[in-house]
């Protein structure tokens, strides 16, 4: 479950490099800088749960 | 012999970021923030295992329960803490890893004060 999280987020910041890669070239700018942020957005609704799954566990593992 | 998994699980991560440091950075330090977390799921296993130990030891040992708890409180503080900074350091924001840092340790010192006052009110009644 967690380690295909890392090849997701691989397969999302490469695509999202390609596009804009290919958006530059095709003189649009603007869409370029608005896919790499979807794709930022996309990545970060990925990784929050498990950061808060992450500190949720220290919390009550070290009743901190 | 999860270590090796350990491992392979990490140098894959890393070379994944390397893949899109240049391209775009923020997404390696998403990779290393997900291979951080992944190597964190295996911790926990063996930080239960040891943490059951130190309340076994609890038992035999006639220490106070609270002076563990603390231990177990200032472990965990430097955990998240060092997560944490060194997620800024690997960014390259080294300053904001260094407050983190900082922050931990005062917060470990004021979890630590209760110790340090019994200790020496032991120590006064000696004299």
């Amino acid at each position: 479950m967690s380690v295909n999280l890392i090849f997701k987020i691989a397969a999302v910041g490469i695509l999202v490099t390609v596009i804009s890669q290919v958006l530059k070239h095709s003189g649009r700018e603007e869409h370029a800088f608005l896919t790499s942020l979807a794709g930022l957005i996309i990545v970060l609704f990925w990784i929050v749960p498990y950061i808060y799954e992450l500190f949720e566990t220290m919390q009550s593992l070290f009743a901190l | 012999m999860d270590i090796l998994r350990i491992a392979v699980l990490g140098i894959a991560g890393v070379l994944i970021a390397l893949v899109l440091k240049k391209e775009r950075g923020e997404y390696s330090t998403f990779v290393s923030m997900a291979v951080c977390i992944c190597i964190f799921f295996y911790i926990i296993t063996k930080v239960e295992t040891i943490l059951s130990f130190a309340e076994r030891m609890e038992t035999l040992i006639s220490v106070d329960s609270s002076y563990i708890a603390l231990v177990v409180k200032m472990v965990g503080i430097t955990y998240i803490a060092e997560f944490a900074m060194n997620v800024c350091k690997d960014a390259g924001y080294a300053a904001i890893g260094n407050q983190i840092e900082m922050f931990a340790k005062m917060s470990i010192l004021v979890v630590s004060l209760p110790v340090l006052t019994a200790f020496l009110e032991t120590i006064g009644s000696f004299l």
